[in-house]
């Protein structure tokens, strides 16, 4: 070795060992907050997965434990014992019986055994969401020729499908990098990538295009990356399955299911919650793909849309003769009462009890979906107990007044309450009025505590004001965004850097909750991953 | 094979011949010989505590005690029966919004929650009895299926309010609420059919060549990770293997295709109208399974802690709310929760009539040779968690005396674990945290030595 080639190498060596002692190199905590592991795919992906791959089959119901349907953070805890290896197994026997029974499954002319294989391994590495290797083909190529002889293609097909649908490395996730890396902090392989985004985003496998950027390994390259997350974004499923985790992240589909008093509530039929369910569903739309994913819209328009059902309910003129009574049209919220999504009816209903409106509720809803605000936990029951004689005799308001005055309730209630307290003008159904149910005007005055600011509101409207303004909503919604994105939260200890920079992103982008996707599927922490126990 | 093993079984020739085989048990029972059936062990949750003044017994400790208006269903179980006072679930404190998940971990394993971070799950830190004892080949012995899990109601808010097994720290086990997929698990997937023997092997052949495929990635992708992940895929080829032998197996000593039609004809969608026939069908499964000797060890929740079931369908009159509601202060609370306590222990009595009726191979009956531990995690709706209620019942294998009330002032649950454990020949010398253990429970299975109507012993070892 030349002197000089072995000189240049040591200084280089020196360098890499001086900046890691300077602090220069950041550490692996903020290079790859999230460890090297796999992940189980949700049952809605399964579903998703199924139907791209094999069209329109039957998928029989999951039921994962740590995914329901909706869940906006999938509780990934659950390791594929018996029991959920039989669900799984239930569920592939079904969906190749119905491959078996039908002769086009497979989409090859009969006997031409070349088609056959090329697409069973198209299939199955699509599932996988990497090419097979040769073992792995070979397998399932001849599980196919078993399944042949005892019924035809469609047989040799279904019992495949039934093989690749218990597989693991369907099941899970793969975020380990490749196989022969041996550094502390691993890049994903393109496949691995291409799988991510795709879960993200699509909720499901690569579609094509990302599948050929994996395949030629260019996804590796940031701008192809960059040029990927934005060609996805435009197509109509993503946005579809953006408006969806938006829709879970705030529980809006709760005002389907949520129990009401009958007796009490006789306009709250199903119809009327559709209704309520509908109006959110397109203003979240809206605001996302229409009003650049604006947050300060979602919290402070009064721009919104109504059918003739929900206009009614808000005291609004409905869609003019002649539009079907079900059309949803654009409104107009009267600006001296709603403001943006905390105002429709769709939440107010939900953040209720069975009998009435909720302070508590919905202050602890605005608390844990926009304030980012520690859990408070609940009062020990004999506290409650002990009081209930007295106020239960107290209405709504009293009630919060009560605990706004007594020493031991205010310790928590004096954070809890004040949001909840400036929705009071919307009764349990989210109907707005002047004068409460024990003949008083409505107060909704509140003292709110945001960080270490003091936020004197009255009413909604001021109340959706200090929201949108708030830097800490903006940080605490990022943050929830990127927890159901990595299913894992970052916080001051774990990834404070890369969670600094995508508050910094989202002030950039002027508040745009689509562009939190953005950043996050191109940063480095979506496609690092850190080996060897917490960082 | 052991032969022990064999005396369930029908042979393995499959199809009619079998199950013409398994429908005369008796036949089977002549070559057994007492005494050396297996011990089975069936945990039962019943969440949302009981109803205090309702339940407890007046008279006892000892033998001379009157059933409650809520233990009443089980009088002509009296015999079979030791009603357990006094225990305490010492559950991590304050925790009010999370007392029910947090009571039952404590009480299931001995230890306490924890999560990995602010915003992350709690999760259990130590390993479940159920779980101890299905690791103890001296106990598990070589049945197929390790343990069961079932519950007749999966709905919750909180995932731990549904656990009752743990494998290990962090590692829940929930439970299967859907009939058929527990039935699937247990009989597999052939058992109900009427297939030629021809055409079983070919079935077998082929879904052999899944397990393969599928133990060949699970066996590439643990060899590719360490730690909790490792564990992860670790349990997956276990369950793995578990299907595997169902697929080989033949059940003879029941007949399959009555627990299959069993199994289909209840509809999980609709968790309170059907929530007695869910239960049982669960329950009935147990009793197979310990019966032909595939599982000796179930766990089996009614509902989560805070259980979500309304009975205003099942019962006339009571309230048209959700049971944990009602606990925490319904119109008629104390009428309707006692009215719903009673309802739940008539179907227990009812399935425990059905262990007592069926002969074991040792000549004995079932429920002679079995332990049902019957618990909840609090004693009332208020969330106190002194004196919670417990019933055991069974013969443990001629372990445990029935028709006894014993009062055990201020003791933890963990201490019945323990005694448990001891009873069924594990040699733990502590269950849990040490500072949630003192001991075992004088009286409960050595009947001869201690009083029964022993007060608390000090809280040390």
């Amino acid at each position: 070795m030349a002197l000089g080639r072995l000189l240049g190498f040591l200084v280089g060596a020196v360098a890499t060992i001086g900046a890691a002692c300077d602090g220069g190199e950041p550490p692996i905590a903020d290079q790859a907050p999230v460890p090297a592991r796999v992940r189980l795919i949700t049952d809605a992906q399964y579903g998703n997965v199924v139907r791209d791959l094999l069209g329109d089959v039957t998928v029989p119901p999951l039921r994962t434990p740590g995914t329901a349907a909706h869940q906006f953070i999938h509780e990934d805890v659950i390791a594929v014992d018996a029991p959920l290896l039989v669900q799984y197994r239930i569920a592939a026997e079904v969906i190749a019986a119905e491959l078996a029974a039908d002769a086009a499954a497979l989409g090859c002319p009969a006997s031409d055994g070349a088609c056959a294989r090329a697409r069973v391994e198209e299939v199955a590495g699509r599932a996988f969401r990497r090419p097979l290797d040769g073992a792995e083909a070979a397998a399932l190529w001849s599980m196919f020729e078993l399944g042949r002889a005892d019924g035809g293609e469609a047989a040799g097909f279904a019992l495949v499908i039934e093989a690749v649908l218990q597989a693991p490395d369907f099941l899970y996730r793969s975020e380990l990098g490749p196989a022969t890396a041996t550094t502390e902090v691993v890049e994903l392989s393109p496949h691995e990538l291409a799988a991510e985004l795709s879960f993200l985003l699509l909720d499901s496998i690569p579609d094509p295009a990302l599948w050929a950027a994996a395949g030629d390994g260019s996804l590796a390259d940031p701008d192809v990356l960059a040029a990927q997350v934005d060609r996805l974004l435009a197509l109509p499923r993503v946005q579809d399955h953006l408006v969806a985790v938006a829709l879970d992240w705030l529980e809006v589909w709760q005002v389907l299911e949520t129990g009401k008093d009958p007796l009490l509530f006789p306009d709250l039929d199903p119809g009327l919650r559709v209704s309520m369910f509908g109006e959110t569903e397109r203003f979240v739309r809206d605001v996302l793909w229409r009003r650049r994913g604006s947050l300060r819209d979602l919290l402070g328009s009064r721009a919104s849309f109504a059918d003739a059902r929900l206009a009614a309910h808000y005291g609004l003129p409905g869609p003019s003769a002649g539009a079907a009574a079900d059309a949803f049209v654009p409104i107009d919220h009267d600006p001296q009462q709603r403001a943006g999504i905390l105002t429709h009816a769709s939440l107010l209903t939900s953040l209720a009890t069975a009998r009435q409106e909720s302070i508590i509720r919905r202050g602890i809803f605005i608390h844990r979906h926009l304030l980012c605000t520690p859990e408070l936990g609940r009062p020990p029951f004999d506290a409650i107990a002990g009081v209930a004689p007295l106020t239960s005799q107290l209405s709504e308001s009293q009630f919060a007044h009560y605990r706004a005055a007594h020493l031991y309730c205010r310790g928590c209630h004096r954070v809890i309450d004040p949001p909840g307290r400036a929705l009071h003008h919307f009764d349990g159904l989210g109907r707005w009025r002047a004068i409460d149910p024990i003949d008083q005007l409505v107060e909704a005055t509140a003292r709110l505590l945001i960080g270490d600011d003091v936020h004197d509101v009255d009413g909604a409207v001021e109340l959706a004001a200090a929201l949108a303004d708030s830097e800490q909503v903006a940080r605490c919604v990022v943050d929830q965004l990127a927890h159901h994105a990595f299913g894992q939260a970052f916080t001051d200890q774990i990834g404070a850097a890369t969670r600094r920079g995508y508050h910094g992103r989202f002030e950039d982008s002027d508040r745009d909750l689509v562009d939190v996707f953005r950043t996050i599927a191109t940063s480095p922490a979506f496609r690092k991953r850190h080996r060897g126990g917490a960082p | 094979m052991t032969l022990g093993r064999r005396r369930f079984l029908a042979g393995l020739g499959g199809g009619a011949g079998a199950l013409a085989l398994g429908s005369s048990p008796l036949a089977r029972l002549a070559y057994s010989e007492p005494g050396d059936a297996p011990v089975r062990l069936l945990i039962i949750h019943k969440g949302t505590g009981t109803q205090p003044e309702s339940y407890d017994c007046a008279g006892g400790p000892g033998r001379g005690f009157t059933l409650s208006p809520i233990l009443e269903p089980f009088a002509d179980l009296r015999e079979h029966m030791v009603i357990v006072e006094g225990l305490d679930v010492r559950k991590k404190l304050n925790t009010p919004s999370e007392d029910h998940g947090n009571a039952m971990a404590t009480f299931m394993t001995g230890g306490v929650t924890e999560r990995a971070d602010a915003s992350s799950l709690p999760l259990a830190t130590r390993t479940s009895i159920d779980q101890i004892l299905a690791t103890d080949p001296g106990f598990a012995g070589d049945a197929p299926i390790g343990s069961l899990q079932l519950a007749a109601d999966a709905r919750t808010g909180q995932l731990f309010t549904r656990i009752l097994s743990w494998a290990g720290p962090g590692a829940p086990m929930p439970a299967e609420s859907q009939p058929f997929a527990a039935y699937t698990r247990v009989f597999g997937s052939l058992a109900g059919g009427a297939l030629g023997p021809d055409q079983l092997e070919r079935v077998r052949r082929r879904k052999q060549s899944v397990l393969d495929f599928t133990r060949a990635g699970a066996q590439r992708l643990a060899g590719r990770l360490d730690g909790a992940g490792r564990e992860r895929l670790d349990r997956h080829l276990t369950a793995i293997r578990e299907v595997e032998q169902v697929l080989h197996r033949t059940v003879g000593c029941v007949d399959a295709a009555g627990f299959e039609r069993q199994a289909r004809a209840v509809d999980p969608s609709q968790p309170d109208a059907q929530h007695a026939q869910l239960g049982r069908a669960h329950l009935d499964l147990v009793r197979a399974a310990f019966q032909c000797d595939l599982s000796r060890i179930a766990t089996f929740g009614w509902t989560a802690g805070p259980s979500l079931v309304n009975f205003s369908q099942l019962i006339p009159g009571v309230e048209n709310v959700d049971f944990h509601a009602l606990s925490h202060g319904g119109v008629n609370k104390v009428v309707d929760e006692m009215l719903v306590h009673r309802w739940y222990n008539e179907q227990m009595a009812a399935f425990l009539r059905t262990l007592r009726d069926t002969p074991d191979v040792d000549g004995r009956t079932l429920l002679d040779n079995t332990l049902v531990v019957v618990w909840s995690e609090m004693r009332s709706g208020q969330h106190s968690f002194e004196n919670v209620p417990i019933q055991l019942f069974g013969g443990a294998g001629g372990r445990l005396e029935g028709g006894r009330l014993l009062r055990f002032g201020g003791r933890p649950t963990n201490d019945l674990w323990l005694t448990i454990a001891n009873a069924l020949g594990h040699p733990m010398s502590c269950f849990g945290d040490r500072e949630r253990c003192t001991g075992t429970l004088p009286g409960l299975f050595d009947t001869r030595g201690a009083a029964l109507d022993e007060p608390s012993r000090p809280a040390r070892r």
